[in-house]
């Protein structure tokens, strides 16, 4: 969730300021700092995307009451006539 | 009504009135129970709704009529639960049933074994009567809809395990966004008791925690096929999900309960595979592109304060102050050339001064004299001018500076007497 969270506050943080950074308003300061915190949402930004791992897996609960992932078997739902 | 054989049941003492042909009022009932049931048997009768009763027992009673007649109906309570709508007074219905007759109250009434709404199909009728009872409760108002996350980092899937659904959801993430997290609850979606599971599973989904946006459909399928996500039971388990989900149920024709409560209907599930992940190239180029504008705004905002600074260095006002020192410095260059003149005209005028002075000089030079003759003598040590006789003693030398060279004498007599020379 934070991970989520992180990734979309970080995009529209990189949107803003470059957006702010174009509107050529800012003071030089300004602009160096904007940079700085652009460059680091950009960082965030892509170290999320490089983190994130296809994995496909079905979700069980078990007699415990306890749940757990398991990998989904390649080839699982290739009957496509059986909905049931 | 045929006569009567009065042999079965008859007592004797009612042995008389067999015979003048009278019937207890069981006996009538009896007959006419019969009569009705060989002569009707199995009807099926249109008609309105009214007079509804539906007892703790669970039967429901209700009266048929139409302008001119009214019939009692019971629905017994084990065909009552098959019931996919809500019965309710005023209604048309179509019912099928046999008819027979209540004995202990002696009136004939329709025991009803399947109904349907005229006009309507059943199942559409139960579509609308739910969707207007939950639409009243406020499960689709627009604000409950929660935002679809923008980056989930797992997408819980409830559907069949071996269904169309989930096939066509992967193939989509596999192109848009190869790295997805995909958590699948499988699920029947179809047949008695698939509603229930479907919403324990969004139930299930909550309780673990670890999907930030949750799948809820099936593939395309006939309107009995996708009646699971017309039940109550997966209205409310989606509009009780704290999880985001998306319906995506059938082909986009298909508009089912489900989609009325979810958060975002997708109308088929691929397309809630493209609504729940971003394109990842598409994601990575913006990425690059907000980069690479964050950089040349940077560039594009220091060029200009460059910019900024040289027009002001070449301003006047910069300039001015550069400007008073240069005019000092000419000044002071100026002065510096009238001074060295007046320096110079000083030095040529002493000097001329002094030329003259030399001339004059020169003239009453003593040299000069001694070129006239005259002589000039004095003491070769001290260099002292002889004036006086007296200044000498006999003996004494003496040097005489003439016109042409010098001679040195020895004094033989010294007269003290001041002489004319």
């Amino acid at each position: 969730m934070g991970k989520r969270l992180s990734f979309e506050k970080n995009l529209e943080a990189l949107e803003k300021i470059v957006e702010e950074l174009e509107s050529g308003t800012l003071t030089l300061d300004e602009a160096l700092e904007r940079y700085e915190r652009g460059v680091a949402a950009h960082k965030e930004c892509s170290d999320i995307l490089a983190a994130a791992e296809k994995r496909l897996e079905v979700l069980t609960k078990g007699p415990d009451g306890k749940f757990e992932t398991q990998p989904l078997k390649p080839g699982a739902g290739s009957a496509r006539e059986d909905e049931a | 009504m045929r006569p009567v054989a009065a042999t079965k049941g008859a007592k004797p003492r009612l042995g008389t009135l067999e015979s003048e042909g009278v019937l207890s009022v069981s006996e009538l009932t009896q007959r006419i129970r019969r009569s009705l049931e060989d002569e009707f048997g199995q009807v099926a009768v249109v008609g309105e709704v009214s007079n509804l009763r539906r007892p703790a027992s669970g039967h429901v009673y209700l009266t048929l009529k139409d302008s001119g007649a009214q019939i009692a109906a019971v629905v017994w309570r084990s065909s009552a639960s098959r019931l996919r709508f809500e019965l309710e007074d005023g209604m048309e219905v179509i019912v099928s049933g046999s008819l027979t007759v209540y004995e202990p109250r002696g009136s004939y009434q329709i025991i009803i074994s399947s109904i349907r709404p005229k006009g309507l199909g059943a199942l559409q009728l139960a579509f609308l009567q739910l969707k207007d009872k939950l639409e009243k409760e406020g499960l689709f108002r627009p604000e409950l809809k929660k935002p679809l996350p923008y980056l989930p980092d797992c997408v819980g899937v409830v559907t069949s395990a071996t269904g169309a659904a989930i096939q066509d959801i992967l193939k989509v993430l596999a192109r848009r966004f190869p790295p997805a997290h995909v958590v699948l609850r499988p699920v029947r979606v179809q047949g008695e008791g698939a509603a229930e599971e479907i919403a324990r599973a969004i139930a299930e989904f909550n309780e673990w925690g670890g999907a930030d946006v949750l799948i809820v459909g099936r593939g395309g399928g006939s309107i009995e096929d996708l009646w699971a996500f017309n039940e109550e039971a997966v209205a409310r388990a989606i509009h009780a999900s704290r999880i985001p989900v998306i319906s995506a149920v059938g082909h986009e024709i298909d508009v089912t309960i489900a989609d009325f409560v979810a958060d975002r209907r997708a109308l088929t599930p691929t397309e809630a595979a493209e609504l729940v992940l971003p394109d990842l190239r598409e994601l990575l180029e913006r990425l690059g592109g907000l980069r690479g504008r964050l950089a040349t705004a940077l560039r594009g905002q220091v060029d200009l304060a460059r910019a900024t600074l040289a027009r002001l260095r070449a301003s006047y006002g910069f300039r001015a102050p550069i400007e008073l020192v240069r005019r000092h410095e000419q000044r002071l260059d100026d002065l510096a050339g009238a001074l060295a003149l007046a320096v110079r005209r000083r030095i040529e005028s002493a000097r001329e001064r002094l030329a003259t002075a030399g001339g004059r000089l020169e003239a009453l030079s003593p040299l000069r004299v001694l070129e006239r003759g005259y002589s000039i003598t004095r003491e070769p040590e001290t260099r002292r001018v002889i004036r006086a006789a007296g200044q000498v003693q006999p003996g004494q030398l003496v040097e005489t500076l003439l016109h042409a060279g010098r001679i040195v004498s020895r004094v033989e007599k010294a007269n003290g007497q001041a002489a004319v020379v």
